[in-house]
């Protein structure tokens, strides 16, 4: 069995932003803290599927911020972490229309000086927009872009995990999944309307 | 926006430029408010690109954690079925081992010899007449009194003496036929093992039906196959 190392804050925040310590770092949040957040959905009449569901949102919001240095570090990552999760949650029941178990998270678990993550509850739509479109784009574009754009991979790199002839032909490819993706986030009214709000 | 254009701005995205590529690119998007929002949209593209691996990666490892407990349930499922189904066979082959024994083999497998009309001469009429009359007592006593006896005349007395379970009679009279004739021979195998299944004489006797079980053109291939293999190894072990 794989044992886990087990990060100080600081080591967690520097193996998140180094992406071969990526996975380990995502391990040692489910091990140190999934307990916790799953408790705070359960006690509130959430199911293990909400729990596992929000769990997630959770990490992957949390790394995001860690990635893009928005992270202050004026809370523990604990408490950085449940409050991320409360808000997911409140934000859920919200949808959900049920108002009486929103009373009963808003105090369950609450930091006395909760860290603000307004910012991850504004992004959620538009981050779960991005999933939507993203679920239209056909396997080999997504495929593609994620090597390019998230793997990092170089052209050359990628003819080794997609069928493509050359590294023209791979470029060539690229350019146009890159292109039917925008057009697709363009189409949808959601992501249209917030780019329109920056002009 | 052309098509030139947004190629100028995915290579600037993609930190490719090079020469006076890079000035181009910069001074269009301060210049174009279209090359500006379609720059917005490919950020954004490689942000949603970025989020949803994102997603697939911590999604990944938390099924990798997840404990094996479900495999671990169905394994311990599908030995729970094996070890109960382990012990339905041993309960199985316990009962059998007690339940078979070479008298109930040969209670199962002897069924008396049912005389045809040919193969017959007059010297064996009295012999014959006294077997379908089923009087087991008189076979025996016609055959003694025979001057010359015939195979045919060998096969029924010792057919009379099993039925009287007088197998010491029977068995050297089935031996005689093997040894000696050419016809009746089939009979006498496969009877000679049932006597000698009778005598408790298993290690003789499960050799001879295993000949008979190997050979599909043994007249009593059949009867001797009816025999189950398990029965015969339970028979052989005892």
């Amino acid at each position: 069995m794989m044992v886990e190392k087990r990060y100080s804050d600081a080591d967690l925040l520097a193996a998140i932003r180094n992406k071969s310590t990526l996975d380990s770092a995502i391990r040692s949040i489910y091990l140190n803290y999934a307990e916790t957040i799953s408790s705070l959905i359960l006690k509130t009449s959430g199911t293990r599927q909400d729990a596992e569901d929000v769990l997630q949102e959770t990490v992957v919001s949390f790394i995001e911020m860690v990635k893009k240095n928005r992270f202050r570090q004026e809370s523990s990552i604990k408490t950085f972490l449940v409050a991320i999760a409360r808000n997911i949650w409140l934000n859920e029941l919200k949808r959900r229309e049920r108002s009486g178990f929103r009373e009963e998270v808003f105090e369950t678990s609450r930091a006395e000086q909760e860290p603000d993550v307004s910012d991850i509850i504004a992004e959620r739509e538009v981050k779960q927009a991005f999933r939507n479109v993203l679920s239209l784009l056909g396997d080999k574009c997504h495929r593609l872009l994620t090597l390019y754009y998230y793997e990092n991979l170089s052209m050359k790199e990628i003819l080794a995990h997609l069928p493509y002839d050359n590294e023209q032909v791979v470029r060539n490819k690229k350019y146009k999944c890159l292109q039917q993706l925008t057009g697709m986030l363009k189409d949808n009214p959601l992501i249209a309307k917030l780019i329109k709000a920056k002009f | 926006m052309s098509a030139d254009n947004t190629t100028l701005l995915i290579d600037h995205l993609d930190h490719t430029l090079q020469g006076g590529s890079l000035p181009e690119a910069t001074a269009l998007l301060n210049t174009d408010p279209q090359a500006q929002e379609t720059w917005q949209y490919l950020n954004i593209a490689v942000d949603a690109i970025q989020h949803e691996a994102l997603h697939q990666q911590v999604a990944a490892v938390r099924k990798e954690m997840q404990p094996k407990r479900p495999i671990i349930r169905r394994l311990g499922s599908v030995i729970g079925v094996a070890a109960v189904l382990a012990g339905l066979l041993g309960l199985f082959v316990f009962y059998k081992f007690i339940t078979v024994t070479p008298e109930s083999v040969y209670e199962n497998q002897f069924v008396a010899y049912e005389l045809r009309t040919t193969r017959s001469n007059a010297e064996t009429d009295a012999l014959r007449v006294a077997y379908q009359q089923q009087d087991w007592q008189q076979v025996l006593n016609t055959y003694h009194l025979l001057p010359v006896k015939s195979g045919e005349a060998h096969f029924l007395a010792a057919i009379a003496a099993m039925q009287l379970k007088k197998f010491d009679l029977a068995i050297p009279k089935l031996e005689i036929i093997r040894s000696d004739y050419n016809y009746f021979v089939d009979e006498a195998d496969y009877y000679l093992a049932l006597a000698w299944l009778a005598t408790g004489e298993t290690h003789r006797a499960i050799p001879l039906l295993e000949t008979i079980r190997s050979d599909k053109n043994h007249t009593y291939y059949e009867k001797a196959r009816a025999i189950s293999a398990l029965d015969l190894r339970i028979l052989s072990l005892k």
